[in-house]
């Protein structure tokens, strides 16, 4: 057990490094050197020349420009390892203090469609598997292809859609009620976003938790057909016992092991939803820092999401391994 | 006939039918199978694949999914605690249902893999059994459980208890599963194949602990099998099935020594059996088993009845032949007193060995195989060029290494292969033969560099000097490989889904620029009639035929290239009883016609030596015996090949062996035992089997004969013998 | 007869009559096994239709709209939808349909426009009407499979700038869709190569592959797209764009295929035919070529049938979020741009329309891939 973990632990690091490559050389991808950029455009801000030249110096000596890329991208690497995550022109602020509740709130908000994806998920697709060419299987069979047909954007359009024209809305349903969006953290202000955090998590987590019906449905399916649910039968025990200590157990696995895999989708569902429905998450920030070519946030808060599903996607490894005595042994 | 049986039985099936529901039609799997088993007895219900045994045993405790199964007629007796039950019509009272199972009826299943939860501990899949059904607390659940355990020979029960599936052997897994199965101390329990998927040496070991258990536990057993020797070995009384129907029942004796039906008797004659004359013709039974939505009207098995008469369109009665034996055949239909019946029981033989079918004869140009002669006992000569070597491999190894974790670190070796010698010559049939995972398929592959050779050399000469192989270029090996031809095990997967017949037998034609185009259309439809097709059928694809239709697919393309050497690895383990023998019968007739020299591989004793005219014996990468066929059989040297043919299960009934078994599982072939690999399970062994390897030498006395024991030379070990008046049908029919 | 028993021989003649009689599953082939398969599923086929519906009306897209996507209608902005009808203010029924002409004015109190109906004129519609010019394929022409005379026709409505949103939608779409198309072209050919080497040479080449496609698919994908949309140059010309942002999608699409390819080639290498090929003398080439490709096809096409939605939407998000293509260029996701804003979209409700079409195609193409993967279950019964 203890090798695997390490093991995982090991990939994980090497993961987080190629990532790191990859955004850097994404960076490095766009024509036009960025200091010239940057120059450009705090003239164009009309900043003091003073601070212009300090400042692009600053940038200079920080990343290392004009130097080795594989120089600027051990300096930009290290930067980002100790939590600097660089400076937004835009804003003329450091990205870190541009992202921190929104990144943080992108990532509970992630966690928890993630969780509602499975509470949703598991149970109906156990019920259609276990109810197999039942009217229950049919409905959700076919609801789950509906929804993973319709991408989350057009999730969130529609529901504003019908709250413009139904409800007669004029701003958009935000995460809090208006007296709480600037408000600090409080309990009140919790409880507030519990109340307009679900439509968000339905709206985001949709495709994902139909696809996870399918999936559940299947594995379930195959793992009634398994030997192993026969002898649990023989023993005399009741459905109810078959399906959740014996079947559930092992047809659960590949959906936890899928994490990994839902969990970009989720925060790439979230970022567009969060731009279409204007929410305080990471992706305005995102796309904002896209359109002003302000390509170190831009890049930062790439990075800090692929890093937190690097993150997640180890986490549910050892879940796994944890939970299935297969893997937990085999080191 | 709605009351419950008398008070002997614990289970009385009355003309149970059950079909399928799909969208081609309706099915029915089972038609009108009665059956009973009574106090203590064993009982075995025998018949090839999708014969509707399974449907049958699962209809007892409702395993059977309704839909799409229909339960349209019969009556399920079972006695349980509470008095005699009527199953079937509890399917719809789960309750009740739950309650008999575990308890009174219990089952264990063909594939012991597959069959323990993955994620669970052995302990507590068993005592979940035990708190089911009766109100103890967990510590003496778990008491019990040990018990158990120990009951069925797991060595050290109480840390098996915190163990999972995956660190278990098959065997280790067969045993939990028969403790759990037996925990609640069932009156029956109903054995579903429960030993097909293990090696032969671990099938002993469990019929013994299954026959022990009847005793010890005083229960009944309901054994399914497709197995003749199994059911011999095990069974009281025996049920023979086919299509849905119970063909004959009688008692063990009678049904091995006077079987009356037609089917049971192309059972017995087409099994291979250490008693049989090697290299001859097996009486098979014509064609193969129809799908279930051909059945044909009337008696089932007319279409592949030697004595098929006009009434057999019409379903023939059960015909009670004595206390205790029943036929259904039209045969003994007036009372049993018709010339047929003794024809069925006494001289003439019902099979003949003779090709006088009009229909082979003009597909095949049959060469009569020398054996198969009235009174000849040339089977043994030995064929044309005996000195010459065809193939020659020395000290061959296949060593894998296993890889573990992110650098793919090598942290072990696994040695498939580890030093064999083998030499073959020409015309001559090797039978290489071994359990599971001692490397004789990886011979098999080595000789044909489908692998590469870790060590070692590889000779092989197509017509004429022997031409080392071992490391010549692919281009190179193309060339020889067009001398040597290969069948496989699995005659699904060896055919290409997406090809037609004629591409796939042309296949090596066209590459090797044999033929083109009507050409080789030509030369497919010959090969084709060689192998007992039609040449027409090769625009069809692989769907289309049955397991031994495409295993003659499979020969006719290892054969297109006319070469001098076959590798048939386990052509015939994958195939029912009677295909099974008609393979055979191809493959001896063919290696005469062509003169093939062949390298048999199987891990049926009997069938290779039914085969060969030499065998090798190989245990975990090492050849440990090595010889003439029959003497092999007759006079083994190896405590291994004698543990092997005690291992085999014959179709004799009360022909106990007293020979000792092999004691517990194959060793990890990455971790073989030091010394001699075989101390581990050897009854012979002394101090010097833990330390020194024992080398491949030529028994005193036997130039011929090898072995790799230390003390091949002093032990007397036990074969078996050739018996002649024995009334196994196999000798009976071989007489004239 | 009777004596026949001892040898097998060609099967009895009987039973190969009965065979061929009873089964025409034996003597097809098992491509045609499969569409026969594919037939019994009635969603799948129905959306086969529907996808090829969709495909000819946007591809053929300047015949069947029946305007320019950029002719403005200057008194028609933000026209609601004129669905045509056969029954007039009467009652009475006409054999062709027709819409009546509508009449701007404002709504006294918001200010905003309000379109009436003039129950007075009615125009009829008519097939094949001349209209705006147009080139397809080095063919000019003014023809249009239908349209009004003296009067638009507004399906769905017109923007804020008075472009009717149907003949739009059908030229976005010839972009949308053919995005999804050439994307997975491309993924294919990357991902049947890349998976295919993977599989077969095993190896080191497998393990850097595989940790490869980690990489790639722990990427939350729409970010990655838009961070790499970035390095497109603004001032290039749309259709450059256009390939760039198709080339952009699927070199992050490919990773799924390859695996799928590379779990079926091991799968298949293993296979005892690819053996018997060997020993026929088939070389690494003539394996792949004949045996692991054919086999893999079929999986590969599900594969890449469940993958074209997943560029598709791609695109439209994209090109929604303002990275992806640039106008004049139109596509779904371009369209739905004016949908985001909640006062154009509370005053035209209509704006939405792109988001059904967009659904209707993945909707379609899920429907095909599942009913193609049933259809090749080994499993499942004919």
């Amino acid at each position: 057990m203890r090798t695997y973990i390490l093991q995982r632990f090991l990939q994980m690091i090497i993961v987080m490094v190629v990532v790191m490559l990859v955004s850097f050389i994404i960076v490095e991808l766009p024509p036009g050197d960025f200091l010239t950029t940057l120059r450009e455009q705090l003239t164009d801000q009309n900043v003091d020349p003073k601070v212009i030249d300090s400042t692009v110096e600053m940038y200079r000596a920080r990343y290392g420009l004009g130097e080795n890329w594989f120089i600027r991208f051990g300096k930009w690497a290290w930067s980002l390892m100790k939590g600097d995550m660089g400076y937004s022109m835009q804003h003329n602020r450091p990205a870190s203090e541009l992202m921190g509740e929104r990144l943080s709130l992108t990532i509970w908000i992630s966690i928890a469609t993630l969780i509602f994806m499975f509470v949703v998920s598991v149970p109906i697709g156990m019920l259609s598997a276990i109810k197999q060419y039942s009217a229950w299987d049919h409905s959700f069979t076919f609801l789950a292809l509906l929804g993973v047909s319709v991408p989350s954007f057009i999730t969130a359009l529609v529901f504003l859609l019908l709250s413009v024209t139904l409800l007669g809305a004029t701003t958009v349903a935000g995460l809090f009620s208006p007296e709480y969006v600037t408000a600090e953290w409080s309990w009140a202000k919790f409880v507030d976003m519990l109340k307009h955090v679900w439509i968000i998590l339905f709206i985001v987590g949709l495709g994902d938790t139909a696809s996870t019906i399918r999936v559940m449905r299947a594995r379930m399916l195959d793992t009634l057909g398994e030997p192993y649910i026969d002898t649990a039968r023989m023993k005399g025990l009741s459905g109810a016992k078959v399906y959740f200590r014996h079947a559930l157990r092992v047809a659960i696995n590949p959906i936890i092991s899928s994490i990994g895999l839902r969990f970009p989708q989720i925060i790439s569902g979230s970022t567009i939803v969060a731009i279409v429905l204007t929410l305080p998450l990471i992706g305005p920030l995102l796309l904002e820092a896209l359109l002003g070519e302000d390509v170190y946030l831009a890049c930062s808060i790439l990075v800090v999401l692929t890093l937190a599903l690097v993150i997640g996607n180890f986490l549910a490894d050892l879940a796994l391994a944890w939970l299935d005595p297969r893997i937990r042994f085999e080191s | 006939m709605n009351t419950a049986p008398d008070s002997d039985k614990v289970l009385d099936i009355r003309d149970l039918q059950v079909s399928f529901r799909s969208i081609a039609g309706t099915t029915r799997a089972v038609n009108g199978v009665s059956l009973d088993v009574r106090s203590g007895e064993i009982v075995g219900l025998v018949g090839e694949s999708g014969c509707g045994k399974s449907v049958t045993i699962r209809s007892i405790v409702g395993l059977v999914p309704s839909p799409p199964a229909l339960f349209e007629e019969g009556e399920i007796w079972l006695r349980t605690r509470r008095g005699m039950a009527e199953t079937l019509s509890l399917h719809k009272n789960m309750k009740a249902l739950r309650q008999i199972r575990g308890r009174d009826v219990s089952m264990i299943f063909q594939e012991p893999m597959r069959s323990v939860h993955p994620m669970m501990t052995i302990g507590k899949q068993i005592t979940e059994g035990i708190l089911e059904h009766e109100i103890v607390d967990p510590a003496e659940a778990y008491d019990r459980t040990v018990e158990m355990l120990d009951l069925v020979g797991l060595p050290n029960p109480a840390a098996q208890m915190n163990r999972y599936a995956h660190e278990l052997s098959g065997g280790m897994r067969q045993r939990a599963l028969i403790a759990l199965a037996l925990v609640c101390h069932p009156q029956l329990l109903l054995a579903d194949e429960p030993t097909t998927a293990l090696d032969v040496t671990i099938q002993a070991q469990i019929l013994e602990l299954i026959r022990d258990l009847r005793e010890r536990m005083s229960m009944s057993v309901l054994l399914i099998t497709h197995n003749m020797g199994v059911v011999a070995t095990l069974a009281d009384r025996i049920s023979v099935m086919y299509l849905g129907k119970i063909m004959e029942t009688g008692t063990v004796e009678e049904i091995f020594k006077e079987p009356a039906h037609p089917y049971t008797q192309g059972l017995l004659a087409s099994m291979p059996s250490l008693f049989s004359q090697p290299k001859t013709h097996l009486q098979s039974l014509r064609g193969v088993v129809p799908e279930l939505a051909m059945v044909p009207k009337g008696c089932v098995f007319a279409d592949r009845c030697p004595h098929v008469m006009p009434k057999c369109d019409e379903t023939p009665p059960v015909v009670e032949l004595r206390a205790d034996h029943s036929a259904a055949c039209w045969l003994y239909a007036d009372g049993g007193e018709t010339p047929g019946a003794e024809a069925a029981s006494t001289a003439e033989p019902l099979v003949s060995t003779e090709d006088t079918s009009g229909d082979f004869q003009k597909a095949v140009e049959v060469i009569p195989v020398p054996g198969t002669e009235p009174g000849s006992d040339s089977a043994q000569e030995p064929p044309a060029d005996n000195d010459t070597a065809q193939l020659q491999i020395e000290n061959v190894a296949l060593h894998y290494p296993i890889l573990r974790g992110l650098l793919r670190r090598q942290v072990g070796t696994v040695r498939a292969v580890d030093g064999v010698d083998l030499t073959i010559h020409r015309g001559e049939t090797l039978g290489l033969v071994g359990e599971s995972g001692c490397g004789k398929t990886s011979v098999g592959r080595l000789v044909a560099r489908l692998v590469e050779p870790t060590a070692g050399r590889i000779r092989f000469g197509a017509d004429g000097d022997l031409e080392e192989i071992t490391h010549i270029s692919q281009k190179e090996m193309k060339r020889v490989r067009r001398a040597m031809g290969m069948v496989f095990q699995d005659p699904l997967s060896s055919l290409n889904a997406r090809m037609n017949i004629r591409n796939i037998v042309g296949e090596p034609l066209m590459l090797h620029q044999v033929a083109k185009g009507r050409a080789v259309d030509d030369r497919v439809g010959e090969l084709l009639e060689m192998v007992g097709l039609r040449a027409a059928h090769q625009s069809r694809f692989p769907h289309a035929f049955s397991g031994g239709q495409r295993q003659r697919i499979a020969i006719a393309r290892a054969l297109a290239t006319e070469p001098s050497f076959l590798v048939a690895d386990e052509p015939v383990s994958a195939l029912d009883v009677s295909v099974q023998a008609q393979i055979l019968n191809l493959l001896l007739t063919l290696q005469q016609q062509l003169n093939l020299s062949m390298l048999f591989i199987a891990h049926d004793i009997a069938v290779v030596r039914h085969v060969s005219d030499r065998i090798a014996v190989m245990y975990l990468g090492k050849i440990v015996e090595l010889g003439e066929a029959r003497e092999i059989c007759v006079r083994p040297v190896h405590p291994y090949t004698e543990a092997l043919l005690a291992s085999i299960p014959l179709p004799m009934p009360g022909l106990e062996t007293l020979r000792e078994m092999p004691k517990g599982d194959l060793p990890d072939p990455a971790n073989p035992p030091r010394g001699c690999r075989f101390h581990t399970r050897c009854p012979y062994k002394q101090t010097i089997c833990e330390q020194e390897e024992p080398p491949l030498r030529h028994i005193a006395g036997d130039p011929d004969h090898f072995g790799a024991c230390h003390f091949q030379d002093e032990l007397h070990l036990e074969g078996v013998e050739e018996i002649d008046d024995i009334h196994a049908p196999a000798a009976v029919a071989e007489g004239k | 007869m009777v004596q026949n028993a001892a040898e097998d021989g060609p099967l009895p003649l009987n039973e190969t009559e009965t065979e061929e009689r009873f089964d025409v599953t034996k003597q097809v082939s098992y491509g045609r096994l499969i569409y026969l398969r594919f037939l019994r599923n009635h969603a799948a086929v129905v959306a086969a239709f529907a996808l090829v519906f969709i495909y000819l009306i946007t591809l053929v897209c300047p015949f069947f709209a029946p305007y320019d996507p950029n002719t403005r209608f200057l008194e028609k902005v933000a026209h609601p939808p004129l669905l045509p009808t056969f029954i007039d203010a009467e009652g009475k029924f006409h054999l062709r349909p027709f819409v009546y002409a509508t009449v701007q004015s404002r709504d006294p109190k918001t200010m905003e426009r309000m379109y009436t109906k003039d129950t007075t004129l009615r125009f009829p519609l008519r097939l094949f009407v001349r209209g705006d010019e147009y080139t397809f394929l080095f063919w000019d022409s003014d023809l249009h499979l239908f349209g009004a005379q003296d009067s638009p026709v507004f399906l769905l409505g017109t923007d804020t700038q008075g472009r009717d949103l149907f003949s739009r939608i059908l030229f976005g779409g010839r972009i949308s869709t053919t995005v999804g198309l050439i994307g997975v072209a491309i993924s294919l050919v990357l991902g049947i190569v890349i998976g295919m080497a993977s599989g077969y040479l095993g190896g080191a080449v497998d393990a850097v592959i595989q940790r490869g496609i980690e990489v790639l698919l722990s990427f939350p994908s729409l970010p990655l797209w838009m961070a790499l949309s970035l390095s497109l140059p603004r001032h290039w010309s749309s259709i450059r764009i256009f390939l760039l942002i198709t080339i952009l999608l699927s070199i992050v699409g490919w990773g799924g295929l390859a695996r799928v390819v590379r779990g079926m080639t091991l799968a298949v290498k293993s296979e005892e035919f690819v053996l018997a090929s060997r020993m026929g003398g088939g070389g690494t080439w003539w394996i792949l070529v004949r045996h692991i490709l054919p086999t893999n096809l079929s999986y590969v096409i599900v594969a890449a049938t469940l993958a074209v939605p997943g560029i598709i939407l791609g695109e439209t998000a994209l090109s929604f979020l303002g990275l992806g293509i640039q106008p004049p260029m139109i596509s779904w996701g371009v369209l739905l741009q004016d949908a985001q804003k909640v006062s154009f979209l509370s005053q035209m409700p209509w704006l939405i329309a792109p988001a059904f079409f967009i659904m209707a195609t993945v909707l379609a193409f899920n429907f095909i891939g599942d009913g193609l993967r049933d259809a090749l279950d080994p499993y499942s019964s004919f």
